[in-house]
């Protein structure tokens, strides 16, 4: 029930900048707790979207609701109880990473000097940067600024957290660390992850959506899209110059230079034949269908079956 | 190649920048607005022709010194984009070579100055050809005046500005570094100039904007040079180009030397030597916590939270501001500067004064709307600050988190202004320390902490806070930086030179108000209370300047107006709509209660209003001037003067009489402006026929005609109360402590006064009256019937005033006595006075003597009793040199009254001369020249009884020659006398000292001069010059018979013409060519000692011999240099070994020799060994390169 409490509603929210691009077109999704994915590729509104529902722009259209809170109107209440980490951040370069994170501290409301120190103690312990925690963050590196971010984002206990691409400037294994840290975050708070990193969602994310052109293409439980597809993904492995005529024949949506040879990965509700091996599908066989306008068509079959049950 | 690209694209990146074209836009109004609202009048007064060389020349530094922040912009740019957008990464590793880079770069900066600097001339063109100036002030157009101008002025600053600019951007890695150098330049050419400005060539060198050298060229130069002489690349300007011009090449080559295509961060590691450790990222050490560890903590919100949140970023706001270079560090340094100009600024004509608080402080302060150089770079910092402030965490990249944050924009926009008021206040700290330090240091004087507090952070430092609050609402509201700071820039000029611009209502400009003051001797006075108003109405207006600054706070990402609008609509909550309606309410209450002040209960009237009214008067009533009127010959006054209450009554009758050959039947009477005069009462049947409300003027036509020899009394009544205050504050009239006023303000004025018309040839043109010159000529045969205060008058009073205080006025207290809890004092004169007297109130100190029959009383401020001796001294040798070579002092007293103010000036009505507080705090005792100023100044003052007040010159050309030179030249004689050769010598010197600062030697001659040179200087030395040719007495003599003829009174009055028969009189024929030379043509000498060198002859003595150089020649008043020959008796001196401390030895010879134009030898023989000798060495004759006229002596075999 509290779950359902702090949710965040997104009801036909549009967007067109100044200069004509349509940024988000009748956008509207339903976001419980828990982690929740963003993925699309680059320019597809993602971050318009994030910095939307971060107070930080102003929707030509549309309204978003966090539980009873009116985002678009009542902008204090959501940033008392919001984190946020864009996708691209500075920080004072003089500035120690404690006495930043402290500052932050107390933007953040937390006003009691003793519990400041906790807090801050245990973020930057947790983000690893304990050890660091005097050095000047100019002389920090991508990732552990990164991780700095994340550290501020999560002061305060946020029950709404936005991270905006937050795993590109970490390494293989600190992207594990953190997005551990915010699977545990998302228990009880509702958690975006905005990406183009189909693995970030895949690992975390019970729900999802793709986001494409400003449009949303598809929303889903995560692991129902990739249940939907199974059996209508086929694969091979072909010569590079014969992809135009694989083209041509099959519905491609993927192909990936393998070993000097391309494998492409085909929709077919059928077997396709010509040498075309099925398997299993995965997440990024949900993406690349979606963004090649096949995934579309299970779902409205697959409505179509349930209602004519 | 590559050279050519990074120009090219350097150059049309900037080019289609519309900021670029801003820049351009302001320095094309800028100038355009010098022109026209600066010289444009001064070229109507006749002082230059506008489009005369040195104008242009002027008017271009004044455009480039406020150029260079927009330079600052344009060479910061170039310098360091690629590091601020961070593609230095792309551009430093593409293989460009350093030259390319830099050197295509720095061009392309050059260039477009030198394009945006084009402004100037098109502006000056502009102003000049299009904008309707009148043909007469303009001269023949002379393409030469704007090729020198701009090749000569414009072209080397730009290249200087740019080059320093570029290269302290380039090695800071920062745009600010620009900023820095644009400041540094600014202060070099206006804080620098003034600085040294006694020391002229290096005020010239070192001010690379040639800001100094030309603006003195301006004031320096004769009519004739300033309408035709070019600025030409000569002497110390043009050593002052090419010492610029290896600067700003030094500094190119060592930005190109230090610079480095590298990363900042990798370079400043390096620097900074420290090395990050590695960050190795081994799985195990990236444990990081799991969410179960997280702190359950929430923020709590409310009011308590955001002041947290304000003193949290205000703090770190200050810190960042305070610890920059640019913060305490610069300010720091500017206070030092300012401290260190404290001792050199207080003093008055070289001699030092007490530090006293009050007197410190005034100059430690200084009003927004009076900028003075520190306080304009202060100002200049605060813009700067505040953009600073504004746009750090968008420029850091912070801004998305921290916009995020649940703090209120009200937090967010009073941290960025408390952090830089912060700052300011630290500023105000410097500068009470700087004071206090600078009275210790300078001794005699103890600060007062309370004062110093009061006036700092009580008065000064609200007015700097207003700025910041407009220089942080223009950023908020601009929302482009270098644009905003363009803006308030503009913003800035416009409340600092509003006045020019003909915007003088103080309800108009921002943070405007009428000056306070505070002297020991009435403290603040009446000046508070306006002050006050005036602040509280501009505190409305920045609150809301406020509520705007929150409603247009850019958190969002988007900035169009549109959305900008849109938010501000949804922020503009209840509680901002009733802060907004407070201001708008406080606005209009305290507007509404300063405009009944300043409109209503007084009259306000703009320069223009006021020139009307003049005119008005002489349109109107000159046809009366040769109406005959009765004169007046005694006045009676009944005073009662309420200091507290700052009201005054004053019921008066005048005994006035016709002493003309005819009836007169008509009465022109003139009451005082701003109070109330009423009961105007003849003692025969008369009625008012004229009732001019607007001039403050009546006539009244007698029933019977006053016939010749017949008198008449005029009764009235005069009720002052001071009602709340005006534009230009409170009346200082009636004050709790030093009350003043004069006769010639406020009591009635019978007939036409000449002195109300206008004067400037300018002014009386633009009202359409007919031109005459500014001063009647002295061969006006007509002008000779005017004099300043023709009566002279049996003066008659009783004064009263608050038990505490004292009334001065002229004449013998005759009893004094108390009722009512009132003092009252009976005046009555012993002898008639000159019209013009003044009644003072206040609680005075009193200092006694006597000399003979006449009382000396110096009534002072209490406790300044430092040269209370002194001046009682000089009092009694003056009387006694000035009745013994004039004639009889003709009073029972002599006394000199003090009122309240900042100067120093003395002016002698008869028998009180006034001097202001300031005087009482001259220092002679530590004057290094052993000068005696307050000695000197006290026999002036003495001798203007009997030269101005017993003497009264016609009011025409040469009437200075008559008082002011007579009592200097007698001021003279009275140390001579009675203080010994060395005192008369020191004020010898002193008089001398005016020689050497620069200024235009045309000029009119002595007998027609009206200028402060001639008539306090030229004059005195001029006539002591003469006295040691035809003798002391002689000249004595002739002013003796001068005083005797002329003393009475009658019409005509005396002018220059009735000296110089006196003087002829006594002069042998001789030396009457001298004479001519001195008074009736502007004459220069020039002597020099070209070698001089003496050996021993056999009977012991020395053979001296001169080589000496001469030459004559004659100025005219447009500044025509003839050469005359010269055929004079010239002293030849020589003189033994110098004294302790360089001082010229005593003289072995000083004798007359009769010497041509020309170089020529002179052989003298004296008794001793000789060590200097020259020409004219007592600087008899007028030559103002006085230190050549001596050698050292070369001995000889």
């Amino acid at each position: 029930m509290e779950n359902h409490r702090f949710g965040l509603s997104i009801g036909n929210v549009s967007k067109t900048y100044a200069n004509g691009v349509q940024a988000l077109n009748n956008i509207s999704l339903d976001i419980p707790a828990g982690m929740y994915g963003l993925l699309g590729p680059n320019g597809a509104g993602k971050s318009t979207l994030m910095r939307t529902i971060a107070t930080l722009q102003e929707p030509d259209e549309g309204q978003i609701f966090l539980g009873d809170i009116d985002v678009v109107n009542q902008k204090e209440a959501v940033r008392q109880t919001l984190g946020y980490l864009p996708q691209e951040f500075g920080v004072y370069p003089k500035s120690s990473a404690e006495e930043l994170l402290d500052y932050f501290a107390v933007l953040k409301g937390i006003s009691n000097r003793a519990v400041r120190r906790e807090t801050t103690e245990a973020l930057l312990k947790q983000t690893n940067l304990w050890d660091k925690r005097k050095q000047k963050l100019g002389g920090f590196s991508g990732g552990m600024r990164q991780r700095f971010g994340v550290a501020v984002a999560l002061l305060g206990n946020p029950r709404l957290l936005i991270v905006d691409e937050p795993t590109a400037g970490l390494d293989p294994a600190e992207r594990v660390r953190f997005l551990n840290l915010l699977g545990e975050l998302g228990e009880n708070s509702v958690v975006i992850l905005s990406t183009h990193i189909v693995e970030d969602v895949s690992e975390l994310c019970t729900n999802m959506a793709i986001i494409n052109k400003g449009q949303i293409l598809l929303e889903a439980r995560t692991l129902e899209a990739v249940a939907a597809l199974k059996g209508r993904i086929w694969r091979k492995l072909i010569d590079k110059n014969i992809l135009p005529a694989i083209d041509e024949e099959h519905q491609v949506i993927s192909a990936k230079i393998l070993s000097g040879r391309t494998m492409v990965h085909v929709y077919s509700p059928e077997m396709p034949g010509d040498g075309f091996e099925p398997v299993e599908p995965d997440l990024e066989d949900v993406y690349f269908s979606t963004m090649a306008g096949c995934y579309g068509q299970i779902s409205q079959q697959q409505k179509g079956e349930v209602i004519a049950l | 190649m590559k050279f050519q690209r990074i120009f090219a694209l350097e150059f049309s990146y900037q080019i289609r920048r519309a900021v670029t074209w801003l820049y351009f836009a302001f320095v094309l109004g800028f100038t355009f607005l010098v022109v026209i609202g600066n010289y444009m009048s001064d070229a109507q007064e006749g002082y230059f022709l506008l489009n005369g060389p040195i104008v242009i020349a002027t008017v271009a530094v004044l455009g480039i010194v406020h150029w260079l922040l927009v330079g600052a912009s344009v060479a910061g740019d170039a310098a360091t984009r690629d590091m601020q957008t961070r593609m230095h990464s792309l551009t430093f590793t593409a293989p460009t070579s350093k030259a390319a880079y830099l050197g295509g770069r720095f061009l392309a900066a050059f260039a477009l100055n030198v394009l945006i600097l084009l402004a100037i001339p098109a502006a000056i063109l502009i102003a000049i050809y299009l904008s309707g100036v009148e043909a007469e002030i303009l001269g023949p157009f002379r393409l030469a005046a704007y090729l020198t101008t701009y090749f000569y002025i414009v072209l080397p600053n730009a290249f200087f500005a740019t080059a320093i600019q570029f290269s302290l951007a380039a090695l800071s890695r920062r745009a600010m570094g620009s900023y820095l150098g644009g400041a540094l330049l600014f202060v070099a050419a206006y804080v620098f100039g003034m600085v040294l400005q006694d020391t002229e060539e290096w005020g010239i060198l070192v001010d690379p904007m040639s800001f100094t050298p030309v603006m003195s060229n301006l004031t320096n130069w004769s009519p004739l040079e300033r309408d035709t002489r070019l600025l030409l690349l000569e002497g110390s300007f043009l050593a002052n180009r090419l010492l610029w011009l290896s600067v700003s090449l030094g500094m190119l080559a060592f930005t190109y030397v230090r610079f480095r295509l590298a990363l900042p961060e990798t370079g400043r590691k390096q620097t900074s030597g420290k090395l990050l450790k590695p960050d190795v990222a081994t799985p195990d050490r990236l444990n990081w916590g799991t969410g179960k560890a997280l702190p359950n903590v929430r923020g709590t919100y409310g009011f308590a939270t955001h002041l947290r949140q304000l003193r949290l970023i205000t703090w770190k706001s200050f810190l960042q501001l305070a610890k920059s270079v640019t913060g305490l560090p610069l300010l720091a340094a500017l206070a030092l500067l300012m401290g260190a100009t404290i001792q050199g600024n207080l003093k008055s004509k070289g001699v030092p004064l007490l530090p006293r608080t009050d007197f410190v402080l005034d100059l430690l302060t200084a009003p927004l709307t009076q900028p003075e150089p520190f306080w304009i770079i202060i100002a200049l910092l605060t813009i700067y600050y505040a953009g600073e402030l504004v746009w750090r965490e968008r420029e850091t990249g912070l801004s998305e988190i921290a916009n995020a944050a649940p703090v209120p924009e009200w937090v967010l926009f009073l941290s960025r202004f408390l952090a830089p008021s912060l700052v300011l206040m630290v500023w105000h700290a410097f500068l009470i320390t700087v004071g206090i330090v600078a009275q210790a240091a300078l001794g005699g004087s103890y600060p007062e902490i309370g004062l110093y507090l009061q006036v700092i952070f009580g008065l000064q430092l609200v007015d700097c806070l207003l700025f910041a609050l407009l220089a942080v609402f223009v950023h908020v509201l601009v929302n482009q930086k270098f644009v905003a700071h363009l803006v308030a820039l503009i913003a800035y000029s416009f409340i600092a030179y509003a006045s020019n611009l003909g915007i003088d209502h103080k309800l108009f400009l921002f943070a405007s108000s009428p000056r306070w003051s505070y002297t020991d001797m009435a403290g603040f006075g009446s000046s508070l209370i306006p002050w006050l108003w005036f602040k509280v109405y501009w505190v409305a207006w920045a609150l809301l300047l406020a509520v705007l600054v929150r409603l247009f706070w850019v958190r969002e990402r988007e900035s169009s107006f549109t959305s900008r609008l849109h938010l501000a609509r949804l922020r503009f909550t209840r509680s901002t709509a009733m802060v907004f309606a407070a201001a708008v309410a406080s606005i209009l209450l305290f507007g509404g209660y300063i405009f009944y002040n300043t409109n209503v209960l007084h009259d306000y009237k703009s320069a223009s209003e006021t020139r009307v009214q003049s005119a008005t008067y002489e349109q109107r009533y000159r046809q009366c001037r040769n109406v005959p009127q009765p004169l007046l010959t005694g006045v009676n006054l009944k005073v009662e003067m309420y200091p507290k209450l700052r009201e005054v009554e004053i019921r008066g009758t005048y005994f006035l009489i016709n002493n003309n050959p005819v009836p007169i039947d008509s009465i022109l009477l003139a009451t005082g402006a701003g109070l109330e005069t009423d009961e105007i009462t003849f003692d025969q049947p008369a009625r008012q026929v004229l009732a001019d409300e607007e001039q403050s003027l009546g006539i009244y036509v007698l029933a019977k005609p006053l016939y010749p020899g017949d008198s008449l009394k005029l009764s009235f009544r005069v009720h002052f109360k001071a009602q709340g205050f005006s534009n230009s504050g409170a009346d200082t009239y009636l004050v709790g402590n030093g009350s003043n006023f004069r006769n010639y303000e406020w009591l009635p004025v019978l007939g036409y006064q000449p002195y109300r018309e206008i004067d400037e040839a300018g002014a009386r043109k633009a009202s359409g009256l007919t031109p005459r010159p500014a001063t009647a000529s002295l061969y006006n045969v007509e002008a000779r019937q005017y004099t300043a205060f023709p009566e002279q008058i049996n003066f008659e009073a009783v004064a009263a005033t608050d038990m505490d205080q004292v009334v001065v006025a002229p004449g013998s207290l005759r009893r004094t006595w108390t009722k009512n809890g009132r003092r009252y004092f009976h005046y009555v004169s012993d002898a008639p006075i000159q019209n013009e007297y003044n009644f003072f109130s206040a609680k005075y100190a009193m200092h006694v003597a006597r000399w003979k029959d006449v009382t000396i009383e110096i009534f002072y401020p209490p406790g300044r009793t430092e040269n209370l001796e002194r001046m009682v001294r000089s009092v009694k040798a003056s009387l006694d040199y000035y009745s013994k070579q004039f004639g009889r002092y003709p009073y029972r007293q002599l006394r000199f009254v003090s009122y309240p103010g900042y100067g120093m000036g003395n002016h002698a009505a008869p028998i009180n001369t006034t001097a202001e507080e300031g005087f009482f705090l001259l220092d002679p005792k530590n004057d290094p020249r052993g000068f005696d100023l307050v000695t000197a100044v006290v026999a002036h003052e003495v001798s203007h009884q009997w030269w101005g007040n017993q003497l009264k010159p016609a009011n025409v050309e040469g009437a200075g020659l008559i008082t002011e030179s007579l009592a200097w030249y007698s001021a003279i004689g009275v140390l001579e006398e009675h203080y010994g050769p060395g005192s008369m010598q020191r004020l010898l010197s002193f008089l001398q000292e005016e020689n050497e600062n620069p200024r235009t030697r045309a000029a009119l001659p002595l007998l027609q001069a009206n200028d402060w040179y001639q008539n306090y200087r030229k004059g005195p030395l001029a006539l002591y010059g003469l006295s040691q040719y035809i003798g002391r007495k002689q000249v004595n003599e002739a002013l003796h018979r001068l005083f005797q003829k002329h003393s009475t009174g009658t019409k005509p009055f005396p002018t220059s013409l009735d000296l110089y028969r006196e003087l002829e009189e006594v002069t042998p024929d001789s030396l009457q060519s001298l004479l001519h030379d001195l008074f009736k043509a502007n004459t220069f000498w020039d002597f020099e000692a070209e070698q001089v060198t003496a050996t021993q002859t056999k009977s012991g003595n020395w053979q001296v011999t001169l080589n000496v150089s001469t030459s004559k020649m004659v100025v005219d008043s447009s500044g025509v240099e003839t050469k005359v020959p010269m055929n004079d008796w010239i002293e030849v001196g020589v003189f033994g070994e110098d004294k302790e401390g360089g001082e010229r030895g005593a003289p072995i010879y000083l004798q007359k020799h009769r010497l041509r134009s020309g170089t020529q030898t002179v052989t003298v023989t004296v008794p001793r060994k000789p060590a200097r000798a020259g020409i004219d060495p007592r600087h008899l004759m007028i030559d103002w390169k006085m230190e050549d006229n001596f050698g050292k002596v070369k001995i000889g075999k």
